[in-house]
Protein backbone atom coordinates (compact mmCIF):
# COMPACT_ATOMS: atom_id res chain seq x y z
CA UNK A 1 0.00 0.00 0.00
CA UNK A 2 2.67 2.46 1.06
CA UNK A 3 4.94 1.36 -1.81
CA UNK A 4 2.12 2.05 -4.28
CA UNK A 5 1.60 5.50 -2.78
CA UNK A 6 5.35 6.17 -2.97
CA UNK A 7 5.40 5.15 -6.67
CA UNK A 8 2.48 7.40 -7.45
CA UNK A 9 4.16 10.39 -5.71
CA UNK A 10 7.37 9.75 -7.65
CA UNK A 11 5.42 9.62 -10.92
CA UNK A 12 3.69 12.89 -10.11
CA UNK A 13 7.05 14.53 -9.26
CA UNK A 14 8.53 13.32 -12.54
CA UNK A 15 5.56 14.64 -14.53
CA UNK A 16 5.79 18.00 -12.76
CA UNK A 17 9.49 18.20 -13.62
CA UNK A 18 8.80 17.44 -17.30
CA UNK A 19 6.06 20.07 -17.44
CA UNK A 20 8.32 22.61 -15.77
CA UNK A 21 11.18 21.95 -18.21
CA UNK A 22 8.78 22.20 -21.19
CA UNK A 23 7.43 25.50 -19.88
CA UNK A 24 10.94 26.90 -19.44
CA UNK A 25 11.86 25.81 -22.97
CA UNK A 26 8.76 27.38 -24.50
CA UNK A 27 9.30 30.58 -22.51
CA UNK A 28 12.86 30.81 -23.77
CA UNK A 29 11.76 30.12 -27.32
CA UNK A 30 8.98 32.74 -27.23
CA UNK A 31 11.12 35.38 -25.51
CA UNK A 32 12.20 37.70 -28.34
CA UNK A 33 13.68 40.26 -25.93
CA UNK A 34 16.14 37.73 -24.49
CA UNK A 35 15.09 38.37 -20.89
CA UNK A 36 15.05 34.66 -20.17
CA UNK A 37 18.45 33.07 -20.77
CA UNK A 38 18.31 30.50 -23.55
CA UNK A 39 19.33 26.97 -22.58
CA UNK A 40 22.94 26.65 -23.78
CA UNK A 41 24.90 23.45 -23.34
CA UNK A 42 27.99 24.02 -21.17
CA UNK A 43 31.38 23.92 -22.88
CA UNK A 44 32.84 20.44 -22.65
CA UNK A 45 36.51 19.48 -22.63
CA UNK A 46 38.31 16.28 -21.76
CA UNK A 47 37.01 14.57 -18.62
CA UNK A 48 38.85 15.22 -15.37
CA UNK A 49 40.84 12.02 -15.03
CA UNK A 50 43.78 13.48 -13.11
CA UNK A 51 42.96 11.26 -10.09
CA UNK A 52 43.65 8.13 -12.14
CA UNK A 53 46.79 9.67 -13.65
CA UNK A 54 48.19 10.45 -10.18
CA UNK A 55 47.21 7.02 -8.90
CA UNK A 56 49.00 5.35 -11.84
CA UNK A 57 52.22 7.27 -11.28
CA UNK A 58 52.12 6.69 -7.51
CA UNK A 59 51.54 2.93 -7.88
CA UNK A 60 54.37 2.63 -10.44
CA UNK A 61 56.68 4.64 -8.15
CA UNK A 62 55.86 2.46 -5.15
CA UNK A 63 56.56 -0.76 -7.12
CA UNK A 64 59.88 0.51 -8.50
CA UNK A 65 61.08 1.96 -5.20
CA UNK A 66 60.10 -1.20 -3.32
CA UNK A 67 62.25 -3.22 -5.71
CA UNK A 68 65.17 -0.76 -5.44
CA UNK A 69 64.89 -1.00 -1.63
CA UNK A 70 65.01 -4.81 -1.91
CA UNK A 71 68.12 -4.61 -4.12
CA UNK A 72 69.82 -2.15 -1.75
CA UNK A 73 69.07 -4.44 1.19
CA UNK A 74 70.63 -7.39 -0.63
CA UNK A 75 73.70 -5.30 -1.51
CA UNK A 76 74.05 -4.11 2.10
CA UNK A 77 73.80 -7.70 3.36
CA UNK A 78 76.53 -8.84 0.98
CA UNK A 79 78.80 -5.92 1.93
CA UNK A 80 78.36 -6.52 5.68
CA UNK A 81 78.75 -10.29 5.57
CA UNK A 82 82.03 -11.63 7.02
CA UNK B 1 89.87 -25.72 -2.11
CA UNK B 2 90.09 -22.06 -3.01
CA UNK B 3 92.85 -19.50 -2.68
CA UNK B 4 90.44 -16.65 -1.72
CA UNK B 5 89.88 -16.18 2.03
CA UNK B 6 86.65 -14.72 3.54
CA UNK B 7 88.04 -11.21 4.37
CA UNK B 8 89.46 -11.01 0.83
CA UNK B 9 86.06 -12.00 -0.49
CA UNK B 10 84.43 -9.22 1.55
CA UNK B 11 86.85 -6.66 0.12
CA UNK B 12 86.14 -7.95 -3.37
CA UNK B 13 82.39 -7.73 -2.69
CA UNK B 14 82.73 -4.11 -1.56
CA UNK B 15 84.79 -3.30 -4.62
CA UNK B 16 82.26 -4.97 -6.93
CA UNK B 17 79.23 -3.51 -5.16
CA UNK B 18 79.63 0.12 -4.09
CA UNK B 19 77.21 1.46 -1.45
CA UNK B 20 75.83 3.97 -3.98
CA UNK B 21 75.49 2.80 -7.56
CA UNK B 22 76.02 5.89 -9.69
CA UNK B 23 74.65 4.30 -12.86
CA UNK B 24 71.39 3.52 -11.06
CA UNK B 25 71.30 7.01 -9.57
CA UNK B 26 71.72 8.52 -13.07
CA UNK B 27 69.01 6.23 -14.44
CA UNK B 28 66.63 7.35 -11.68
CA UNK B 29 67.37 10.96 -12.58
CA UNK B 30 66.62 10.23 -16.23
CA UNK B 31 63.30 8.58 -15.35
CA UNK B 32 62.49 11.47 -13.02
CA UNK B 33 63.17 13.94 -15.84
CA UNK B 34 60.96 11.99 -18.24
CA UNK B 35 58.14 11.89 -15.66
CA UNK B 36 58.39 15.67 -15.04
CA UNK B 37 58.25 16.29 -18.79
CA UNK B 38 55.26 13.95 -19.15
CA UNK B 39 53.31 15.50 -16.28
CA UNK B 40 54.14 19.18 -16.67
CA UNK B 41 55.19 19.88 -20.26
CA UNK B 42 53.14 17.47 -22.39
CA UNK B 43 49.53 18.23 -23.30
CA UNK B 44 46.77 15.93 -22.12
CA UNK B 45 44.76 13.92 -24.61
CA UNK B 46 41.63 15.72 -25.87
CA UNK B 47 39.42 12.66 -25.43
CA UNK B 48 40.82 10.78 -22.42
CA UNK B 49 42.11 13.71 -20.38
CA UNK B 50 45.07 13.55 -17.99
CA UNK B 51 44.94 9.77 -17.52
CA UNK B 52 46.43 9.34 -21.01
CA UNK B 53 49.76 10.44 -19.48
CA UNK B 54 49.98 6.95 -17.96
CA UNK B 55 51.09 6.01 -21.49
CA UNK B 56 54.56 7.42 -20.72
CA UNK B 57 55.16 4.82 -18.00
CA UNK B 58 52.86 2.01 -19.16
CA UNK B 59 54.26 1.48 -22.66
CA UNK B 60 58.00 1.93 -21.81
CA UNK B 61 57.53 -0.55 -18.93
CA UNK B 62 55.83 -2.97 -21.35
CA UNK B 63 58.64 -2.64 -23.89
CA UNK B 64 61.28 -3.36 -21.24
CA UNK B 65 59.35 -6.02 -19.32
CA UNK B 66 57.98 -7.89 -22.29
CA UNK B 67 60.24 -7.41 -25.31
CA UNK B 68 63.66 -6.64 -23.80
CA UNK B 69 63.59 -8.79 -20.63
CA UNK B 70 62.09 -11.84 -22.33
CA UNK B 71 64.55 -11.59 -25.23
CA UNK B 72 67.49 -11.43 -22.81
CA UNK B 73 66.07 -14.35 -20.80
CA UNK B 74 65.67 -16.46 -23.92
CA UNK B 75 68.93 -15.55 -25.69
CA UNK B 76 71.08 -15.90 -22.58
CA UNK B 77 69.22 -19.06 -21.56
CA UNK B 78 69.68 -20.58 -25.02
CA UNK B 79 73.37 -19.64 -25.06
CA UNK B 80 73.78 -21.14 -21.57
CA UNK B 81 72.37 -24.45 -22.81
CA UNK B 82 74.99 -24.34 -25.55
CA UNK B 83 78.19 -23.06 -23.87
CA UNK B 84 77.37 -23.57 -20.14
CA UNK B 85 78.75 -20.23 -18.99
CA UNK B 86 77.33 -19.30 -15.57
CA UNK B 87 77.50 -15.59 -16.36
CA UNK B 88 74.82 -16.09 -19.01
CA UNK B 89 72.60 -17.78 -16.44
CA UNK B 90 73.08 -14.85 -14.05
CA UNK B 91 72.23 -12.31 -16.78
CA UNK B 92 69.06 -14.25 -17.66
CA UNK B 93 68.09 -14.49 -13.98
CA UNK B 94 68.67 -10.75 -13.44
CA UNK B 95 66.72 -9.76 -16.56
CA UNK B 96 63.83 -12.04 -15.51
CA UNK B 97 63.56 -10.52 -12.04
CA UNK B 98 63.77 -6.90 -13.23
CA UNK B 99 61.43 -7.72 -16.13
CA UNK B 100 58.94 -9.14 -13.64
CA UNK B 101 58.92 -5.81 -11.78
CA UNK B 102 58.31 -3.93 -15.05
CA UNK B 103 55.52 -6.34 -16.02
CA UNK B 104 53.89 -5.77 -12.63
CA UNK B 105 53.97 -2.02 -13.32
CA UNK B 106 52.40 -2.66 -16.75
CA UNK B 107 49.50 -4.64 -15.27
CA UNK B 108 48.94 -2.18 -12.41
CA UNK B 109 49.03 1.00 -14.52
CA UNK B 110 46.99 -0.68 -17.26
CA UNK B 111 44.26 -1.56 -14.77
CA UNK B 112 44.14 2.02 -13.47
CA UNK B 113 44.00 3.41 -17.02
CA UNK B 114 41.32 0.84 -17.92
CA UNK B 115 39.20 1.77 -14.90
CA UNK B 116 39.19 5.38 -16.10
CA UNK B 117 38.79 4.81 -19.84
CA UNK B 118 36.82 1.55 -20.11
CA UNK B 119 35.00 1.73 -16.77
CA UNK B 120 36.57 -1.51 -15.59
CA UNK B 121 39.95 -2.28 -14.08
CA UNK B 122 40.12 -5.71 -15.67
CA UNK B 123 38.56 -7.50 -18.62
CA UNK B 124 39.29 -11.04 -19.78
CA UNK B 125 40.16 -9.84 -23.25
CA UNK B 126 43.05 -11.26 -25.32
CA UNK B 127 45.79 -8.65 -24.72
CA UNK B 128 45.24 -8.36 -20.97
CA UNK B 129 44.83 -12.09 -20.44
CA UNK B 130 47.93 -13.00 -22.45
CA UNK B 131 49.99 -10.33 -20.63
CA UNK B 132 48.82 -11.75 -17.30
CA UNK B 133 49.80 -15.22 -18.54
CA UNK B 134 53.31 -13.97 -19.35
CA UNK B 135 53.49 -12.42 -15.85
CA UNK B 136 52.72 -15.86 -14.38
CA UNK B 137 55.30 -17.55 -16.63
CA UNK B 138 58.04 -15.14 -15.48
CA UNK B 139 56.89 -15.60 -11.87
CA UNK B 140 57.12 -19.37 -12.29
CA UNK B 141 60.63 -18.91 -13.76
CA UNK B 142 61.69 -17.09 -10.58
CA UNK B 143 59.96 -19.62 -8.28
CA UNK B 144 61.56 -22.50 -10.18
CA UNK B 145 65.01 -20.96 -9.67
CA UNK B 146 64.33 -20.56 -5.96
CA UNK B 147 63.07 -24.11 -5.59
CA UNK B 148 66.03 -25.95 -7.13
CA UNK B 149 69.15 -26.48 -5.00
CA UNK B 150 71.38 -27.90 -7.72
CA UNK B 151 72.92 -24.97 -9.62
CA UNK B 152 73.41 -26.81 -12.90
CA UNK B 153 69.84 -28.17 -12.95
CA UNK B 154 68.47 -24.77 -11.93
CA UNK B 155 70.28 -23.01 -14.76
CA UNK B 156 69.33 -25.64 -17.34
CA UNK B 157 65.62 -25.89 -16.50
CA UNK B 158 65.15 -22.15 -16.13
CA UNK B 159 66.91 -21.60 -19.47
CA UNK B 160 64.32 -23.83 -21.15
CA UNK B 161 61.48 -21.92 -19.48
CA UNK B 162 63.09 -18.62 -20.50
CA UNK B 163 63.19 -19.70 -24.15
CA UNK B 164 59.54 -20.78 -23.97
CA UNK B 165 58.52 -17.45 -22.40
CA UNK B 166 59.84 -15.58 -25.44
CA UNK B 167 57.48 -17.56 -27.69
CA UNK B 168 54.56 -15.81 -25.97
CA UNK B 169 55.81 -12.31 -26.81
CA UNK B 170 54.97 -12.15 -30.57
CA UNK B 171 51.59 -13.69 -29.77
CA UNK B 172 50.88 -11.01 -27.15
CA UNK B 173 51.98 -8.33 -29.63
CA UNK B 174 49.61 -9.67 -32.30
CA UNK B 175 46.55 -10.16 -30.05
CA UNK B 176 45.28 -6.65 -30.81
CA UNK B 177 45.29 -7.46 -34.54
CA UNK B 178 44.08 -11.08 -34.34
CA UNK B 179 41.19 -10.69 -31.89
CA UNK B 180 38.58 -8.10 -31.15
CA UNK B 181 39.15 -6.65 -27.68
CA UNK B 182 39.29 -3.50 -25.58
CA UNK B 183 43.02 -2.82 -25.81
CA UNK B 184 43.97 -0.35 -28.56
CA UNK B 185 46.46 -1.17 -31.30
CA UNK B 186 50.08 -0.04 -30.79
CA UNK B 187 50.71 3.69 -31.25
CA UNK B 188 54.40 3.47 -32.01
CA UNK B 189 55.48 -0.17 -32.50
CA UNK B 190 53.64 -0.61 -35.80
CA UNK B 191 54.27 -0.15 -39.49
CA UNK B 192 53.82 3.49 -40.54
CA UNK B 193 53.88 6.78 -38.66
CA UNK B 194 53.03 6.90 -34.92
CA UNK B 195 49.55 8.24 -34.07
CA UNK B 196 50.73 11.07 -31.80
CA UNK B 197 51.41 14.77 -31.88
CA UNK B 198 55.06 15.86 -32.08
CA UNK B 199 55.15 16.88 -28.39
CA UNK B 200 53.63 13.62 -27.24
CA UNK B 201 55.91 11.61 -29.48
CA UNK B 202 59.08 13.32 -28.21
CA UNK B 203 58.01 12.71 -24.57
CA UNK B 204 57.18 9.12 -25.44
CA UNK B 205 60.61 8.56 -27.00
CA UNK B 206 62.41 10.27 -24.08
CA UNK B 207 60.46 8.09 -21.62
CA UNK B 208 61.42 4.98 -23.58
CA UNK B 209 65.13 5.85 -23.54
CA UNK B 210 64.97 6.70 -19.80
CA UNK B 211 63.16 3.45 -18.94
CA UNK B 212 65.62 1.42 -21.01
CA UNK B 213 68.51 3.04 -19.12
CA UNK B 214 66.69 2.34 -15.83
CA UNK B 215 66.06 -1.29 -16.79
CA UNK B 216 69.71 -1.96 -17.63
CA UNK B 217 70.91 -0.12 -14.51
CA UNK B 218 68.72 -2.39 -12.37
CA UNK B 219 69.85 -5.50 -14.26
CA UNK B 220 73.48 -4.41 -13.73
CA UNK B 221 73.07 -4.09 -9.94
CA UNK B 222 71.13 -7.38 -9.79
CA UNK B 223 73.83 -9.13 -11.83
CA UNK B 224 76.63 -7.81 -9.62
CA UNK B 225 74.77 -9.03 -6.55
CA UNK B 226 74.22 -12.47 -8.12
CA UNK B 227 77.94 -12.69 -8.96
CA UNK B 228 78.97 -11.97 -5.36
CA UNK B 229 76.27 -14.34 -4.05
CA UNK B 230 77.49 -17.18 -6.26
CA UNK B 231 81.15 -16.51 -5.37
CA UNK B 232 80.28 -16.67 -1.67
CA UNK B 233 78.29 -19.87 -2.17
CA UNK B 234 81.29 -21.40 -3.98
CA UNK B 235 83.58 -20.32 -1.14
CA UNK B 236 81.27 -21.77 1.51
CA UNK B 237 81.06 -25.07 -0.38
CA UNK B 238 84.85 -25.18 -0.64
Amino acid sequence: MSIARHDSTARQDNTALQVNTALQDSTARQDSTAQVPAPVAPRTGPPDTSYYMKLGYIVAGVIFFAYIALLMRRVATVRKAP
Amino acid sequence: MTSVSMPESRTAARRTMPAVDWVLALALLAVGGAVVRALLYTPADAMLGAVQRILYIHVPSAIQGMYVACTIMAVCGGLYLWIKDERLDRIAESAAEVGFVFLTVVLATGSIWGKSSWGTAWAWEPRLTSALFLWFVVLSYLILRDALENREARARLSAVLGVLALLLVPFIHMTVYLFRGLHPEPLALKPGKPDMSAEMLSTFLIANVAFMFFFFALVRVRYQWATVRDARAALEQA
